[in-house]
């Protein structure tokens, strides 16, 4: 029974799509250009394209639909990942997932649905001077973008990988919930970090982009936004580059488009990254400052039974119960999670070579990998990392490794095992360089005392990048004001997770909606 | 140990390595290493590695390959599959595990980054010119002669190593020769993935 391709089928129908490097025909001119398909960018250009303004969305990723998705790993990675999922900080300590397709991170993200917690807002109010960034303020808004996506808690049992927490978090009695997801007519398949076969992941790529397209909108897509021509405080023009065919490199067709505004949804690391190559004026060393991650770090559990973990919905069970902190608190506050256990990734994520690595691999179909997202950018001294320009003109992030988030680590390890092992783990291992299985809370623990906290030997990820172009009232400490518009280029707009002044402490694909979906409101006002 | 004293020169001023623009890290242990050593600049030194992709390959080299070809079997270990690929073979560096375990490979690394190709390129090269081989890896023969002491015990030197860029390159060379031959469905029966679930692939795969 094959499943309909809708936006082939849309394309079809004779939606604006085009190919970077192919000649473009006669079209109206736009009235706002955005950078960016992903989260931010397709659900500005929904709303925009809605009150009738021609909208133009480039993508430097290429066009993948679900007829393409055939949950190979390895060829999800290298064509719908940025760097082909081998992104990593510039010192090569964290390694970093982002999407790099039509749908932008939404093809590939694992559908959990949070709105974004209160303690983050209230410190977006007071310390960054965003006066609607309350409960009250922003709940129309999830609910919106909750209703347009489909937003529900996840109804079908959670796969045994997402039972560890709640099995052991009722052992130890913490507190944990299951998580709402964005699908319609989920397959609990699995597969959602290699792109939705099934059309079911409401990601971006069948529901804001396809609406989009509907009002006229154009997409091309493997088209990189090289650069932005500016004077006097506006924007002029994007300068843009077909991909090759990898997509390693803008190498293809040249030309400079146009249009009164222009929205900066690229994403984390990569809009920054287009603003230093833009040389965008940047009075007060702000841009591509305050770049969060979420880093995670993570334990490996086995258990006497089957866990089968690469089946069944990816995340439908967290546990908030060490992510509030105090102000004094010398950690910072963590989410616990686990991902998909498909088995290139977990093969390259759980450390080891030669027989210990194939004990470990041997295992999978018994293993559970458990996650502590970090959340990051709360403290004075937690300023996240910083996007450079490498020579060729890429992004990268520079994130130092700092006191704080070791001794977060250290922390959510003991309870990542405590929960494992109280849910019926035989052993735990840290995913640390020299990590290796334990058979009890106390033997982990032991173990933990002789481990160095430094970079590369702790295993750290990112799968969340926010921050590097952050709004807030003040001017000499953000690069755009709370309405997304950047203090210095009157017609550029940021529409997307790099307008984050701190991590968000939650999943982050829900705020970036509902956050948008207002600023983009705003701009029609 | 000599070679530890120099790279942890070049670890300590991380900042200050990271700014020196258009070498990577890689590249510039091995410049560090050379310069104090035989006195060579990194200019001749990078001169002197060949620069083209092998026949058939996007990215990957003569001596990329010769090099993770290598290193493949230990990596992986007892994998079963592997390992029966390997002896059943005439020639184990061209056994059909290593060569299509090395095209995954070259597919990963051609759609990563200008950047990620470089680093894995000055990675080889730190490891297989010699004037710097022996001196960071401990061993200083020819990788396809070295037996799986060997090389299992440069594997551990790098990872039990003070110096955050050798942990990393040990890092890398595992997870990319992990990820490539987890990533392929031959390996798949030894660790109990049954594989994508069969209703899909009627329904949806191979369109
Ligand atoms: C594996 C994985 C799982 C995840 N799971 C979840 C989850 O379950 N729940 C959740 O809330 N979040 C999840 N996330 C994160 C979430 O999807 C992202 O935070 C979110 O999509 C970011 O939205 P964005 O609009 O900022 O950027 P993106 O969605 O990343 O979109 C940016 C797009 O812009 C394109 N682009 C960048 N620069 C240029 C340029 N110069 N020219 C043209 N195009 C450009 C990029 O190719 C990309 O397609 C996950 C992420 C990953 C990697
Ligand atoms: S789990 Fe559901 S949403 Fe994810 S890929 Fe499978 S069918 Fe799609």
């Amino acid at each position: 029974m094959p499943v309909p391709d809708i936006f082939r089928e849309g394309m079809q129908k004779g939606w604006r799509v085009f190919d970077g490097n192919q000649r473009l025909p006669e079209l109206p001119a736009p009235d706002v250009i955005i950078i960016g398909s992903g989260a931010g960018g397709a659900t500005a250009a929904e709303i925009l394209s809605a009150a009738g303004l021609q909208v133009y969305i480039l993508e430097e990723g290429s066009l993948k639909t679900s007829s393409d998705f055939h949950n190979d790993e390895l060829k999800a990675y290298a064509e719908l990942y940025q760097e082909g999922a081998l992104r990593t900080s510039a010192d090569g300590g964290i390694a970093i997932l982002q999407g790099r397709t039509v749908g932008g991170t939404t093809t590939v993200n694992w559908t959990s649905s949070f709105r974004t917690p209160n303690s983050t807002l209230a410190q977006w109010q007071s310390k960054w001077g965003i006066d609607y960034a309350t409960e009250a303020e922003m709940t129309p808004w999830f609910e919106r973008m909750e209703q347009r996506l489909n937003v529900s808690r996840w109804q079908m049992a959670p796969n045994a990988n997402n039972d560890v927490i709640r099995k052991g978090c009722e052992a130890l009695n913490w507190d944990w919930d299951i998580i709402p997801r964005n699908v319609k007519g989920c397959w609990n398949l699995g597969y959602c970090g290699t792109g939705c076969p099934v059309n079911a992941k409401q990601s971006m790529l069948v529901t804001s982009l396809p609406a989009a397209l509907e009002n006229g909108a154009v997409l091309i897509h493997s088209l990189r936004a090289v650069k932005l021509d500016h004077h006097q405080g506006k924007v002029l023009g994007v300068q843009c580059q077909g991909m090759n065919g990898t997509l390693t490199e803008a190498d293809g067709r040249r030309f400079t488009l146009t249009a009164p505004n222009l929205f900066l949804a690229g994403g984390a690391i990569n809009n920054p990254g287009l603003l230093l190559r833009s040389k965008a004026p940047d009075p007060h060393q702000q841009l591509g400052k305050r770049t969060f991650l979420h880093p995670v770090c993570m334990t490996l559990a086995t258990f006497p039974r089957a866990i089968d973990g690469f089946y069944g919905a990816p995340q439908s069970v967290y546990s908030d119960h060490f992510n509030e902190v105090a102000p004094t608190s010398e950690r910072m506050g963590f989410k616990l999670e686990v991902p998909p256990m498909q088995p290139s990734i977990v093969a390259a994520l759980m450390g080891g070579f030669g027989e210990q690595h194939f004990q470990r691999i041997q295992d999978l179909a018994k293993s559970n990998l458990m996650l502590a997202l970090m959340r990051d950018g709360f403290f004075e001294d937690d300023l996240g990392g910083q996007v450079k320009l490498r020579k060729n003109g890429d992004a990268v992030v520079d994130y130092p490794l700092r006191d704080r988030l070791w001794a977060t680590v250290a922390e959510a390890y003991v309870k990542m095992a405590e929960i494992q092992f109280a849910a019926g783990a035989t052993e735990v291992t840290p995913l640390h360089i020299h990590g290796t299985a334990t058979r009890s809370l106390s033997e982990f623990k032991a173990q933990l005392a002789h481990l160095a906290y430094e970079p590369v030997s702790v295993r750290l990820s990112s799968a969340h990048v926010m921050g590097g172009c952050p709004m807030g009232a003040d001017a000499t400490m953000s690069v755009v004001n709370p309405q997304g518009q950047h203090h210095q280029l009157q017609n550029l707009y940021v529409m997307d997770g790099s307008l984050f002044p701190t991590s968000v402490g939650a999943n982050p694909q829900l705020s970036i909606y509902a956050l948008v979906a207002r600023l983009a409101t705003n701009f029609l006002a | 140990m000599p070679a530890d004293k120099h790279s942890e020169q070049v670890d300590t001023s991380r900042r200050g390595f990271l700014k020196l623009s258009g070498r990577s890290a890689f590249a510039l242990a091995a410049v560090g290493s050379l310069v104090s050593v035989v006195g060579y600049t990194g200019v001749r030194w990078q001169q002197r590695a060949s620069a083209s992709a092998e026949a058939n390959y996007m990215v990957l080299r003569p001596q990329d390959i010769l090099f993770f070809g290598a290193l493949l079997p230990v990596v992986l270990g007892p994998n079963p599959s592997f390992q029966a690929s390997l002896t059943s073979s005439a020639n184990p560096a061209s056994a059909p595990v290593v060569t299509n375990t090395l095209g995954q490979l070259d597919t990963m690394l051609a759609h990563s980054s200008p950047a990620m190709q470089k680093q894995i390129r000055d990675l080889v090269d730190l490891l297989t010119f010699t004037a710097t081989q022996g001196l960071v890896s401990g061993y200083w023969g020819q990788w396809q002669q070295a037996s799986p002491a060997d090389i299992e015990a440069f594997l551990q030197r790098w990872q039990n190593s003070s110096v955050q860029l050798f942990r990393f390159g040990y890092q890398g060379i595992c997870q990319l020769c992990q990820m490539a031959w987890y990533g392929r469905p031959e390996s798949w029966a030894d660790i109990g993935y049954p594989g994508i679930p069969s209703f899909l692939r009627g329904a949806n795969a191979g369109s």
